[in-house]
């Protein structure tokens, strides 16, 4: 308890409370004059008295330390005392501790906002209590495969997630969910929202407490229900408290609002859910029964919750063993269960998401190249000219740990400071991101918490310590002597320092050059989405779909929608301003139809997919085939493929015409052959950038298809959507249809690209940014360290250009080196990764000449600003005042 | 603090300098450094030598401790001088230091004259 008394004593001594310097000064100096005292009385002299008595105590200023010492806590002080001469060093040599504090905290700021958003995106538990106890389930097939899919593969059939339901013992609660896009009509608007439709348990899975009303259970499977979001309900409904029983029309369908979900849910997938529906009832108004009943067809994500202390083996091995009875009905076939924490993103987004996560890493790191290097090259600068002052602390005495304490004393001021720029920075990157990307719920959820404070200051301490340490080794190793003198700034040492600047621009300037190329890549990649390169025109093509109109009141059956589309599509085909219509079982970008083929009745079946076209298909297209026809009407046994399969079962194009294709009977086992007739290009119908897979096209038969679309080219300013809903009216009153240009899905599916694209960006600007502050700081500093020596140049009679020339050689050589830098480097990785690079670009060649040409014009531009700027001030130095200046 | 024994230099225990300050200011009431000094070295019989560098942060530490109080005063010599007085939890550390050299000595004393103790 003493000892805890004195501490404090001790630590409140540090701020000066207790026993003041002079006191103690005072105490000692009596103790002095009382010794000296005694000294007189034994018989010396006073002035002798007073000698001895200095004599024997020593020196008074090593006594009162000795004393200061016990007052304070000596650590604290020695420490306190480096960080005030550190604030000092640093506000003389303020331009070069801004700019690097600027540069830093960008740097880390953005790196932090970024990799929050990745965490929290691709890893980030959902928004429900005890989330850690929520699975994703999902299978993967190998061996033969014969499987519908809407989606992704990985995904289950309705039979196959009840089967799961059912059997399961080690999972609390199992729900599946399927996420759709809808029309909300209301008062004549049209609205999309993002639905969830659910398995009753879904709610029990994810246990959330409603804010309003109640949420779905399981006796809602027959019941035209919904819940809807905190969102929906603020913005659509105005925070109504009686929101609960008002309709809510989705599709052409009536549900009934019965709660809302609370606002720190929002669903389980990217995209914020607006609305959660009861899958069975959505389907069945849809007149979808059918794929509640399909046990091939994989559509369903499926959740569960862990019973609290199942073991994960337990549970891989009960998923395993309902796998196993799963697939007896499919010889051949071997199914394998992934059990997997429930985040956000399922396991193939996650790749997507990874991919882009991985190429914003690596802007990432280029990004704190970028930066380290900007601020070791200022602080290295900055470092040259403080030779003299750290000679002048040896050569009084200071010891080499003193000057190493000060360095890191001021390496931590840079931090920290760093850090609090970094995290203003954060916040800010965040609530752009917010506003700019297409997640922006999410995103707009994302607060930077105490980890990634933590990491925020990690990172400022790694990198700075990284950067200020290195120039601090260079500054120990003085000579006092030529440093005293100032010798250091003329030619004798200058040129290492100087290349060794040269070298960091010269890193900016690549790295910069690189992320620069990468966006106008990106950029480019995009736009040749609306090139021609998917292998056919998307102008003025749109893709029609009737709306399930389904009566919930009198429970009538939906119309057949077969019908319906194909009299539509006969209806529009008339009328002149429609060049061409056809009917498809899969519209372009609308899903893959997986199947299996063979060249012959013996050969082994590879996996290939297929599509169910009419005769116009190619034509409304405007694709001509590569060789052969298309169907004729009533062709049934006829099939056209594409390139892509010709070439892979018969080499070329021409051989495969009159061949036979043996390809799965509709609802069978068996193999029937078909007579190949034409062959078409390779499109691109599933992915932008990347070709289709082998695929064959078979006749879709009139009526027959409850799902089929309609697929429109109209001439040029027709009124597609006025046209098309006239027509509707005109087949079914009151049947409503959904009319999207190829260009609107399109434009959905490059929605991870814009992402990518977007973050690219941001970095890119970043890097600009901070190699133009970085460059501008060095430079800016440069100049006043050689004040004297720009003086000289100009009495001796300099012109302004000489000099102007002089100080942008400074720079112009770290930028060519780096340019030709960033040249190779990028020549290195489109030889490495051309093939994937090429894909994500939508074809476009890595060593585009025209993105090359816009990063070294925007660097470019930047950096001579950047040097001009500073260089300006060099011209207006009067030689007289240089050579006066000290 | 040292101790001399003709010119040699012997290490004093550990704590030792703490009972000597207390025990002198018992004995003598409020007492100033130097007196304390003074009156340490006579005890000891000269044969500890007190730095003021010694003493000082001592004599802090016991005040820190609250075994000690100070206060400005008025020296013989009529200067400012700080004099020092045991606490009342000071007079009780006194008795227990006290209490514990003298049961270190007894017990050290039985292993230098076995047979007297014996």
């Amino acid at each position: 308890m003493r000892g805890v008394r004195a501490w404090l004593l001790r630590l409140a001594g540090l701020v000066g409370a207790g026993r003041s310097d002079a006191e103690i000064r005072e105490e000692v100096e009596t103790h002095r004059s009382l010794l000296a005292a005694e000294y007189e009385q034994a018989g010396m002299l006073a002035e002798e008295a007073r000698r001895r008595a200095a004599a024997d105590l020593g020196s008074l200023s090593a006594i009162s330390a000795a004393y200061q010492d016990r007052r304070g806590v000596p650590v604290i002080e020695t420490t306190l005392r480096h960080f005030r001469m550190a604030a000092r060093s640093l506000q003389r040599s303020s331009v070069a501790s801004v700019s690097t504090v600027l540069v830093l905290g960008l740097g880390i700021g953005a790196a932090t906002a970024v990799l929050a958003v990745f965490q929290a995106i691709a890893w980030g538990d959902l928004t429900v209590p005890s989330a850690g106890d929520v699975v994703r389930l999902s299978q993967r097939f190998d061996g033969v495969v014969d499987r519908r899919v809407q989606g992704q593969v990985d995904r289950f059939s309705y039979p196959e997630f009840e089967a799961y339901r059912v059997a399961t013992r080690t999972l609390a609660g199992v729900a599946a969910v399927k996420h759709d896009r809808m029309v909300w009509r209301r008062d004549g608007e049209e609205r999309p929202v993002r639905a969830a439709k659910v398995t009753g348990d879904y709610f029990r899975v994810l246990p959330v407490r409603p804010d309003i009303g109640r949420l779905l259970a399981p006796d809602d499977a027959r019941n035209p229900v919904a819940v809807i979001s905190h969102r929906l309900w603020t913005r659509a409904f105005g925070a109504e408290p009686d929101v609960t029983g008002r309709p809510i029309d989705l599709d052409g369908v009536p549900y009934t609002v019965i709660g809302v979900a609370p606002g720190s849910f929002s669903g389980t997938e990217l995209e914020a859910t607006d609305v959660w529906l009861p899958l069975e009832v959505a389907h069945a108004a849809q007149g979808r029964d059918a794929m509640l009943a399909d046990r091939n067809l994989s559509w369903l994500q499926v959740l569960a919750r862990v019973e609290s202390g199942a073991p994960m083996p337990q549970l891989k091995a009960e998923a395993a063993l309902i796998a196993g009875q799963l697939e007896r009905e499919y010889p051949g076939r071997r199914t394998t269960i992934r059990v997997s924490r429930a985040t956000r993103l399922d396991d193939a987004l996650r790749g997507k998401a990874l991919a882009v996560g991985a190429l914003a890493s690596l802007a990432i790191g280029i990004l704190f190249l970028v930066c380290g290097s900007n601020a070791a090259s200022v602080l290295m600068a900055r470092g040259t000219t403080r030779r003299r002052e750290i000679a002048v602390r040896v050569a009084l005495g200071a010891a080499p740990r003193h000057v190493v304490w000060l360095l890191l004393a001021e390496m931590s001021l840079i931090g920290l400071a760093s850090a609090g720029v970094g995290l203003v920075v954060c916040f800010a990157t965040l609530r752009t991101f917010a506003s700019v990307l297409p997640i922006g719920d999410i995103m707009a959820g994302i607060r930077p918490d105490a980890g990634v404070f933590g990491l925020t200051l990690a990172t400022a301490s790694v990198v700075t310590f990284a950067c200020g340490l290195a120039p601090g080794r260079q500054l120990l190793r003085v000579d006092c002597l030529p440093d005293l003198k100032g010798e250091e700034s003329f030619v004798g040492r200058r040129l290492p320092a100087l290349r060794l600047r040269q070298g960091l621009i010269a890193l900016q300037v690549c790295v910069s050059v690189v992320l620069l190329v990468a966006v106008a890549l990106l950029g480019r990649g995009i736009g040749q989405i609306w090139n021609a390169s998917l292998g056919y025109a998307t102008l003025g093509l749109f893709v029609i779909q009737p709306d399930a109109n389904w009566d919930a009141a009198t429970g009538s059956r939906p119309r057949d929608r077969g019908d319906f589309s194909w009299q539509l599509a006969t209806v529009l085909a008339s009328d002149s301003r429609v060049r061409a219509v056809t009917l498809v079982t899969l519209a372009p970008f609308a899903g893959t139809g997986h199947s299996r083929a063979a060249p012959g009745p013996d050969v082994p079946v590879a996996a290939v997919h297929f599509n169910d076209v009419d005769a116009r298909y190619f034509e409304t297209l405007d694709v001509p085939l590569v060789a052969g026809r298309s169907f004729l009407p009533g062709e049934a046994d006829a099939v056209v493929v594409n390139s892509a399969l010709a070439r892979r079962f018969w080499g070329e194009d021409r051989s495969a015409l009159d061949r036979l294709l043996y390809v799965p009977s509709r609802g069978t086992e068996t193999m029937r052959p078909l007579r190949v007739v034409g062959v078409s290009p390779t499109l691109q119908t599933r992915d932008v950038g990347i070709p289709d897979e082998p695929t064959y096209y078979t006749l879709l038969t009139p009526r027959a298809s409850g799902t089929s679309f309609v697929v429109l080219r109209a001439r040029e300013g027709a009124p597609v959507r006025q046209l098309a809903s006239d027509a509707a009216q005109g087949i079914a009153p009151g049947q409503s249809i959904s009319v999207a240009s190829l260009d609107d899905r399109l434009r959905a599916s490059t929605g991870e690209l814009r992402v990518a694209l977007g973050v690219l960006a941001f970095l890119g600007a970043l890097a600009v940014l901070v190699a133009a502050v970085g460059i501008h700081g060095l430079i800016a500093f440069t100049i006043s360290a050689r004040f004297r020596e720009i003086g000289v140049c100009r009495t001796l009679g300099a012109a302004p250009t000489q000099v102007l020339r002089l100080i942008l050689g400074w720079t112009m050589t770290g930028v060519t080196l780096g340019t030709i830098g960033a040249v190779i480097l990028t020549v290195a990785a489109s030889t490495l990764l051309g093939g994937e690079l090429q894909g994500l670009l939508n074809g476009l060649s890595p060593l585009d000449p025209l993105s090359f040409l816009f990063a070294v014009s925007v660097l470019g531009l930047s950096v001579a600003l950047a040097t001009y700027l500073p260089a300006r001030r060099a011209l207006g130095i009067a030689p007289v005042a240089a050579l006066r200046s000290e | 603090m040292s101790d001399r024994k003709g010119g040699e230099r012997l290490d004093i225990w550990q704590g030792t300098l703490t009972l000597m300050v207390l025990k002198t200011l018992e004995a003598l009431g409020p007492q100033h450094g130097f007196g304390l000094a003074r009156r340490i070295e006579q005890t000891s019989g000269h044969r500890v030598v007190l730095n003021p560098g010694t003493l000082y942060p001592t004599l802090l530490k016991l005040e820190q401790e609250g075994y000690i109080a100070s206060e400005w005063g008025t020296s013989e010599n009529n200067r400012r001088a700080r004099f020092y007085r045991l606490t009342r939890a000071g007079r009780r550390q006194v008795g227990r230091e006290e209490a514990a050299w003298l049961d270190a000595a007894e017990m050290v004393g039985r292993f230098l004259a076995p047979k007297a103790t014996s």
